[in-house]
């Protein structure tokens, strides 16, 4: 998918994004409708008032004489103080650990065991689902844990609980310790070596790439995408063992969605996203971002409808009716690329939500390979799909 | 915990932690750890160190978000002028500016972002000996 960008796009390249060859956008900006911006974003009146009032400042000077255990805070925001303890344990982890978003990967790489072409056993199948809900919770824990000042400034994750200090850094450290360690460790045992090694490297790609890389370089969507792609190849060598074309293409479906998906999310979120000082797409070079938003739709039309039977991953059924679905997908994208406002991006993401459990029901009532007589040649396929539609007409 | 209603200076119990409200303008909280009556040098610059990294957080982003405020009421002000009373600012006037700020100040974060990575993680060890030595108190007793 990359280097099909590069070469349709030689602007692209991976310097600096300062350089003036990849904006453009002067050229650009003139042919976009002129949308209001969103109310927050716009300065407030009654801003010159920034001087902090002296009952903010901490009082320490009365106890360096008298041996006593108290601290001294002014009484106004007595009742903000809070101490530094989980509100309840279960809840905050499963908040540290971002559970939503751990089940959904974790539901990707069930996918990948369901699509693989042998018969389902039920090891493998729970124990990828564990496995890559537990790694998934360790590199959000690391996440979390190395982002903790800029959570802070956004208003969408102000609330996290490394943010309001529920535990301390060693804690959650441990707590990423201890699930990244238990995943490795039930992947290894009831599937196999690749599958853990896999579940390592994501683990570390998201914690150790994606994460430093947001505030450096605007490849890093493409290093999340990534992270996103691996879980259904996990799921796919836990059945299996080995990694063949069809989980590639798989792979390569989960990789393409995460462009409309993130796009469409973090274009309300610019301004905080600009103050935080995360370099993506949506704040250095936004017409990459309408851009790749599109591109990445057309190629999940052309993934699902031409390489997934092709691969051999799904039968025929899959490409038709996954092209109703793709298609949608592509006109909200296209909507957004030419009018890029809170409406079109909000629209954008939810369907993008909708649209990848969607997809992987269709593929999976249109999974190919368990069955042996389903094995017939790709002509042969082509012409059966043919004469059903042929069929169909008359 | 002991303290009053009335409005002068209160206290707060040393023996827990305490976090507080974010500060308005960088909205890192401050936070006090709590500190034992024979406290060890290793506790003691365990937790210096702790509220130190917090505080230096706090006054790097009391800084930037300062920056940014400024220099987005400026920018408003200049676009204004330039499009005459007729015209409002649009977004793809402040994608302009969110870009330029943040080329503006990519220096000043990456070294802010090294610093906070390596700062954040070094702590890890002496927290771990803290947390050890103050088990091996409790068992004591």
């Amino acid at each position: 998918m990359l280097s099909r960008q590069i070469l349709q796009c030689p602007r692209l390249g991976y310097c600096a994004s300062t350089s003036q060859a990849v904006f453009h956008t002067n050229v650009q900006n003139n042919s976009l409708p002129r949308v209001k911006p969103l109310e927050e974003e716009m300065p407030a009146k009654s801003f010159r008032k920034t001087v902090r009032s002296p009952s903010d400042i901490l009082d320490l000077t009365s106890s360096s004489k008298k041996k006593n255990i108290d601290i001294i805070v002014t009484d106004t925001h007595l009742s903000q103080w809070y101490k530094m303890e989980p509100k309840s344990l279960a809840s905050d982890y499963l908040q540290l650990c971002k559970s939503k978003l751990s089940m959904f990967v974790a539901s990707t790489a069930a996918c990948g065991v369901l699509m693989a072409p042998v018969p389902v056993a039920l090891a493998p199948l729970a124990a990828c689902t564990a496995g890559t809900f537990l790694l998934s919770s360790a590199a959000n824990a690391c996440n979390q844990l190395l982002e903790a000042p800029y959570d802070a400034q956004m208003r969408r994750t102000q609330g996290r609980v490394l943010v309001v200090h529920r535990f301390s850094p060693l804690h959650a450290f441990t707590f990423a310790g201890v699930t990244g360690m238990t995943g490795i460790s039930l992947l290894a045992y009831f599937g196999n070596p690749l599958t853990a090694a896999l579940g390592a490297l994501n683990w570390f790609i998201y914690a150790g790439v994606y994460t430093p890389m947001k505030r450096a370089h605007i490849g890093c969507t493409w290093a999340g995408a990534v992270v996103g792609a691996i879980p259904p190849l996990m799921g796919y060598s836990a059945a299996t063992g080995y990694l063949d074309p069809a989980s590639f293409c798989l792979a390569a479906i989960l990789f393409s969605w995460q462009f409309p998906h993130f796009n469409g999310l973090s274009w309300n979120l610019r301004g905080d996203y600009s103050r935080a000082g995360y370099r993506v797409m949506c704040v250095t070079n936004e017409r990459l971002c309408r851009i790749t938003s599109i591109r990445h739709s057309l190629a999940l039309l052309g993934l699902c409808s031409i390489a997934a039977p092709l691969t051999g991953l799904t039968t025929m059924t899959f490409a038709i009716d996954s092209l109703p679905v793709n298609a949608y997908l592509v006109y909200l994208s296209y909507k957004f690329y030419k009018a890029p406002d809170a409406k079109n991006s909000r629209k954008l993401f939810f369907y993008s939500l909708l649209h990848l459990p969607l997809c992987m029901l269709l593929m999976g009532i249109s999974n190919y390979g368990r069955n042996d007589d389903e094995k017939i040649s790709i002509s042969d396929k082509m012409q059966n799909a043919v004469d059903k539609i042929t069929k169909y007409i008359k | 915990m002991s303290y009053s209603q009335s409005n002068t200076n209160v206290r707060m119990d040393r023996r827990f932690d305490w976090v507080g409200p974010p500060d308005s303008v960088s909205k890192i909280r401050k936070i006090m750890l709590r500190r034992v009556d024979n406290e060890s040098e290793l506790e003691k610059q365990y937790r210096i160190a702790r509220e130190e990294l917090n505080q230096w957080n706090s006054d790097f982003w009391a800084n930037h978000n300062t920056l940014f405020d400024t220099q987005k009421i400026h920018y408003v002000e200049k676009r204004k002028k330039e499009l005459g009373p007729l015209e409002h600012v649009s977004a793809n006037d402040l994608s302009d500016f969110y870009r330029d700020f943040l080329n503006e100040r990519h220096s000043a974060l990456m070294s802010y972002n090294k610093e906070w990575y390596t700062r954040n993680l070094a702590l890890i060890w002496p927290a771990l000996k803290v947390n050890i030595v103050r088990f091996m108190r409790l068992l004591k007793r």
